[in-house]
């Protein structure tokens, strides 16, 4: 399945973005947590980006240096963004430390992400400052961690010297998918981010919203938030508001209040925002709120409940929105930001299918399970189902999904064997399950073991991990599964786990409260099995996709009783449980 | 130096402000001062929640160091009751 042609970006590169954008008046609008404006005009986020681009140099960053940004919403993000740009080097959005939080788990996690594309320098605020210089020792960052008031030239802004930037250079590092102690560095192009951009700039156009008006709260280390709204914001030289995240969490309704004052016309957000809409907005904080700007929706990056998709249009219809506005859509760090949307104009649309004719025989047949449109493929890029031999397969068959365009990653950086694991011949493998209907895509799985909560991706290997001496554990013999529990508005977390014969009562609230302490993500449901009844592969290495589908199916089931004499022996060096 | 609501800003008020706060996050029914912050199932999305509503309530700000000494919801009274006094 095609999109249109591929559209040629309107940039080369995203320093000639900036100089375009800085020229065009428009503004960023950053929303407080009083929820008042301040206004930065493009032409101050380049003057400063241009600054700190010379600091940079003078702090002795060179051309192709890793940069990591550990900032929150606000300028000072977007300026030192592109000035590591400005400078040569290759900006790398991590995330801040959540306070309140486990410092050590956030330390680990940074030194593994600074170590694996060996950052040069990390750029951080004055809260930050004295606790990521623990994680930039750990990995022994050539240039220390800096905070940008430290880092600007004053009263100058020449960068010496100038080099001269290219599409295929790559532009940013972002991290997807990978366990903490393994991160996984996607690299990406101007080539492949301006693509992309343009993709959904055509979008737009097609949908009769050439000029949007983004309103954000996504965090800025995130794809959705970063190409997706602030860099297409600068792309098309249009207004953009955004949110501090925690802003959105703590008082949804600013992110709808937001939207009526800027007369917000774009959005973004995972499956999860709407039902918390849903849930903690009261009527009586939107007095006075008119959502009829707001023309696109866009709800990505998680599995897509359609019953929260219909239940948001219908309860903030009453403030104008419209239902034709809410946009399902497909896309992964790996392809920039976005694969499919919604056709525009259209409502979107569901098939109800047999749970279990999709997980067992890859077939869609009639059923009570209600899937999701993510829509066709954006300009330029395709998208096809394949069978595990990379066969083409029909529509209304279920297989991996493999996309190809301008907007697919160059490679995960300094990984060429992570690399050539998902890239052959241009495609790359989402490990995601789906198949083609009516010449649109519905996703319906996933064939790697990915767990995504509230939009973010999480390694089954680090829930695992946090269970480590917990007593009545067998030590490394618990799996992590995503999975939608029954009447829920998204995908949770689950915990299967082999116990000793020891076990103490209440293993299963110790199990939930370990993972949560450790990796500040809830478990849904934990499930307390006997020893041996995960099943493994022939070295012993536990199969979490197996599992999940036995746990969900309810076949996950002991070992059958064997005779000592029928008992083989374990295979040499097989590491078993 | 009073809360918001009137009372005097000791930690046993503010402890009990916060229990409230916690409530509105999560589906924790019995919170008392002992309780252990984790058993009141904040996940990290609730706890940038609840941090944004205390900085705001009390006009303070918390420091990510903040958390690494913090069992009980009366250690987090404690330290909400000391930036309040360090603010005034």
């Amino acid at each position: 399945m095609k999109g249109p042609p591929a559209v040629r970006p309107r940039f080369e590169t995203l320093h000639e973005m900036l100089d375009a954008a800085a020229q065009s008046g428009q503004s960023l609008f950053f929303v407080g947590r009083d929820e008042k404006d301040r206004q930065i005009p493009m032409a101050d986020i380049r003057r400063d980006a241009r600054a700190f681009a010379a600091g940079l140099r003078d702090a002795g960053v060179a051309a192709g240096d890793r940069v990591a940004l550990v900032l929150p919403t606000g300028p000072e993000f977007v300026a030192c963004f592109f000035g590591v740009l400005l400078a040569g080097a290759i900006p790398v959005p991590l995330y801040p430390p959540v306070r309140l939080g486990k410092l050590d788990e956030y330390h680990r996690g940074t030194a593994a992400m600074l170590r694996a594309v060996q950052v040069a320098l990390v750029v951080t605020d004055e809260r930050i400052h004295p606790i990521l210089g623990v994680a930039a020792a750990d990995a022994a960052t050539r240039l220390g961690c800096v905070t940008p008031s430290g880092c600007t030239r004053v009263g100058g802004h020449e960068i010496n010297p100038e080099t001269r930037t290219v599409a295929d250079d790559v532009a940013m590092i972002q991290f997807s998918s990978g366990t903490t102690h393994d991160p996984k560095p996607v690299a990406l192009t101007h080539g492949n981010l301006l693509y992309n951009i343009a993709a959904i700039a055509d979008y737009f156009a097609g949908g009769g919203m050439p000029d949007p008006v983004g309103v954000t709260w996504l965090p800025l280390y995130h794809d959705m938030g970063l190409i997706g709204n602030l860099l297409t914001a600068f792309y098309l030289s249009r207004p953009l508001v955004l949110l501090p995240p925690e802003l959105f969490l703590a008082v949804p309704a600013a992110w709808l209040r937001a939207i009526s004052r800027h007369r917000g016309t774009v959005t973004a957000a995972p499956n999860f925002a709407f039902g918390l809409c849903l849930d903690r907005i009261r009527d009586d904080e939107l007095t006075g709120v008119d959502l009829s700007s707001w023309r696109l929706c866009l709800n990505g990056a998680e599995t897509i409940s359609a019953e929260v998709a219909r239940r948001f249009s219908d309860r903030f219809g009453r403030w104008g929105f419209a239902a034709s506005a809410l946009t399902p859509c497909y896309g992964l760090a790996e392809a920039s930001v976005a694969v499919t949307f919604k056709p525009a104009k259209s409502t979107f649309k569901t098939v109800g299918a047999r749970a279990e004719s999709l997980a067992s025989a890859g077939v869609v047949e009639p059923g009570d399970k209600e899937l999701v449109s993510t829509g066709r493929p954006l300009a330029g890029v395709e998208v096809e189902i394949r069978d595990d031999d990379s066969g083409p397969l029909p529509a209304g068959r279920v297989g991996r999904i493999v996309v190809r365009g301008p907007n697919v990653m160059a490679g995960y950086l300094g990984r060429t064997d992570l690399t050539e694991q998902v890239l052959h011949d241009g495609w790359l493998d989402t490990g995601d399950l789906g198949f083609l209907h009516d010449g649109e895509l519905f996703v319906c799985g996933r064939s790697k073991e990915t767990v995504i909560i509230r939009g973010a991706n999480h390694a089954p290997q680090d829930f695992e991990a946090a269970l480590g001496g917990l007593p009545g554990v067998r030590t490394g013999c618990a799996v992590a599964v995503g999975y939608i529990p029954a009447e829920s508005q998204g995908e949770a977390l689950a915990m299967l786990v082999e116990t000793t014969s020891d076990a103490p009562p209440g293993l299963a609230s110790d199990v939930a409260a370990r993972v949560l302490q450790r990796t500040g993500i809830t478990v849904d449901h934990v499930e307390l099995l006997a020893s041996g009844t995960l099943p493994r592969t022939s070295s012993g290495k536990l199969r979490r996709l197996q599992a999940r589908a036995q746990w969900l199916a309810g076949t996950l089931s002991p070992p059958q009783k064997v005779s000592v004499l029928s008992q083989g022996a374990p295979a040499p060096g097989s590491k078993r449980c | 130096m009073t809360l918001p609501s009137g009372q005097s800003a000791t930690s046993a008020a503010v402890a009990q402000e916060i229990i409230e706060l916690i409530k509105a996050e999560s589906d924790a029914v019995a919170l008392g001062p002992d309780s252990a912050l984790q058993d009141a199932g904040m996940d990290s999305a609730k706890v940038l929640s609840l941090v944004f509503r205390i900085e705001a309530r009390y006009d303070i700000e918390l420091d990510a160091e903040d958390g690494d000494d913090l069992r009980t919801v009366g250690d987090l009274a404690q330290l909400v009751a000391r930036r309040i006094r360090e603010r005034s």
